[in-house]
């Protein structure tokens, strides 16, 4: 080796220099994204308090939506509701019914398990919401009116039509939860004398815990931002959740439902962004949840 | 004679194992006699572990595997099909190769056993963590800190957990898998200092590829080759008595 070759960085290095700066400049890209996003729909989300004058307030703890009337009300307290309900609702529904197919397929029938059910929950999971919501709309909603009388629109549409959707989500990942505690775990407590069922509980399920809930926890978050399908089934009048079968809105059933409608600067349009916002600020609070329990994970 | 029996606590009559069809132990028939250690040797894929699965039924875990033969553990036949599997790993401990403990606290571990057979009485458990751990030789290190995660613990001391896990359900038997293959010499000899304490209780079986190690604390010797049993003998015949000239060349280093 000569002084020569070791003035100029070797071609690895540069390589790795190049890299380096790739990887910089895709994560700035993605950091602008964000920022410029949520800057857009802070500034404009809160223009209902700052310009218009509605008290924030006023905005969370009522539920009258008239924003073009003479005397104009934004009150967003039933669609909240409603948001947090139907997706509660669908959680749990839909949760346990995925962590019981997870188990069937990573403990019980792991030939049936990945050659039948994964291929199965692999295609929901691809399947665009509008679909869904279709089905919901050509065959829940007649059920249900058939079942309880009313319009058949409502809440239990929505909630039915969401634990749906989300079920594939929840169960495709409540499946790598399970998958990844180690096998020597399950062969030691078979050693010690467990049954498959104690395996379960004792090994799979405690040691899986804090993903199993992030999983959930996705589920929800899907479940919370999801706008076409539940617009097709829950009936689109702002009332207070009272039964399930009150056809009500949701956050973003609303937004889909009025963006096109409202002229940008007005209460009505402003309010929307208000709806907005409060979405953002929700996902926000989900991943920072979802964190939380993957942190716990890793220190134990 | 009568007496004799009475000292073979376990005794394995033609033992076949066969993966995907492929048969790798064949035919295999040894006498563990009781409260004395026989170490199982030989090179490395000969079938070892494969036999010691054997003896407490853990093969059944394994998709693809047969089993054929006998194994007495007393005077009852663990490959009769009324067997209660559950108990018989009770009664049957083993130690797997380079065991880990659950990602529990170190009392969670001890008595994890204990819980599962339906083990509640607080005071019982305690004493068990208590006993278990001194019987593992471990009880000095860490009976200040039971509630603390068993993985935070050193190589040696996790494996000396987890042998206290065994010895906890109170079996009669122990299976131990190359207890100190992955361990420092010091924690080699506090564990065969431990096993050796250990033998007036049970009936130890140790796979090894250790000839001192096996020298300073077996009993018995079982040398398999292949999935063959070659020679089975008292420790000291074993190393200044070879009568299988395959035996007189892995004494002499010819395998690995
Ligand atoms: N789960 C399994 N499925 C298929 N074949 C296996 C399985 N376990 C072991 N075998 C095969 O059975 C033979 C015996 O393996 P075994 O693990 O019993 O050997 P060993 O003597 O314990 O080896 P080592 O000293 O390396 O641990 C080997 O040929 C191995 O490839
Ligand atoms: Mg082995």
């Amino acid at each position: 080796m000569n002084l020569v070759e070791l003035k100029s960085p070797s071609k690895e290095i540069r390589q790795d220099h190049w890299g380096k700066i790739l990887c910089y400049a895709a994560t700035g890209v993605l950091l602008l994204l964000l920022l410029t996003m949520m800057y857009f729909v802070f500034s404009k989300g809160i223009r209902t308090f700052t310009v218009d004058g509605v008290k924030v307030w006023k905005f969370l703890t009522t539920s009258q939506w008239e924003p073009t009337s003479t005397t104009p009300k934004v009150g967003a307290l039933a669609l909240i509701s409603t948001s947090f309900l139907t997706t509660i609702l669908a959680a749990v529904i839909a949760a346990p019914i995925a962590i019981i197919i997870a188990i069937y397929v990573v403990v019980i029938d792991t030939k049936i398990g990945t050659k039948l059910i994964q291929p199965i929950v692999e295609l929901l999971l691809g399947i665009p919401s509008v679909v869904y919501g279709f089905v919901g709309l050509t065959m829940l909603v007649p059920l249900i009116r058939r079942s309880f009388g009313g319009t058949g629109f409502g809440i239990l549409a929505g909630m039915l039509i969401l634990a749906l959707m989300i079920l594939p989500t929840i169960t495709s990942l409540a499946i790598e939860s399970l998958r990844g505690v180690d096998r020597s775990y399950w062969n030691f407590a078979y050693t010690l004398g467990g049954t498959t069922w104690q395996v379960i509980t004792h090994v799979i399920l405690k040691i899986a815990a804090p993903n199993l809930i992030i999983a959930v926890i996705y589920g929800i978050a899907r479940a919370f931002g999801e706008a076409l399908a539940v617009q097709m089934v829950i009936g689109n009048t702002i009332q207070m959740p009272i039964n399930l079968l009150t056809p009500t809105a949701t956050l973003t059933s609303k937004l889909t439902t009025d963006i096109g409608n409202t002229v940008a600067g007005t209460l009505a349009n402003d309010a929307l962004w208000s709806l907005a916002l409060i979405l953002l600020l929700m996902s926000l609070a989900f991943n920072l949840i979802a964190k939380r329990f993957a942190k716990r994970r890793v220190k134990s | 004679m009568i007496t004799m029996k009475s000292e073979q606590l376990l005794r394995v009559e033609g033992i076949n194992v066969k993966y995907n069809n492929r048969e790798v132990l064949h035919n295999l028939s040894l006498t563990f006699p009781k409260h004395q250690i026989t170490a199982i040797m030989g090179p490395s894929g000969c079938g070892k572990s494969t036999f010691l699965r054997c003896l407490n039924r853990s093969n059944d875990l394994l998709p693809e595997v047969e089993v054929h033969g006998k194994v007495w553990l007393g005077d009852q036949n663990i490959y009769q099909p009324r067997t209660n599997i559950y108990q018989l790993r009770a009664r049957v401990g083993m130690v797997y190769q380079q065991p880990v403990p659950f990602p529990f606290t170190i009392f969670e571990n001890v008595v994890f056993g204990l819980k599962m057979a339906g083990q509640t009485d607080a005071k019982l458990l305690a004493m068990r963590v208590e006993s278990s751990l001194k019987a593992a030789a471990i009880w000095d290190e860490v009976k200040d800190r039971l509630q603390e995660p068993a993985q935070a613990l050193s190589g040696g001391q996790q494996q000396r957990v987890c042998l206290a896990s065994v010895l906890a359900m109170q079996p009669e038997v122990i299976l131990l898998d190359e207890p100190t293959s992955a361990l420092d010499p010091t924690s080699s000899a506090s564990i065969e200092q431990t096993l050796i304490a250990l033998k007036k209780d049970y009936t130890i079986i140790i796979v090894t590829h250790n000839l001192q190690q096996a020298s300073r604390i077996s009993d018995q010797i079982a040398f398999m080759l292949n999935g063959d049993l070659i020679e089975t003998a008292p420790t000291k015949t074993f190393f200044l008595q070879p009568q299988q000239p395959q035996t007189q060349d892995y004494l002499a280093g010819k395998f690995g």
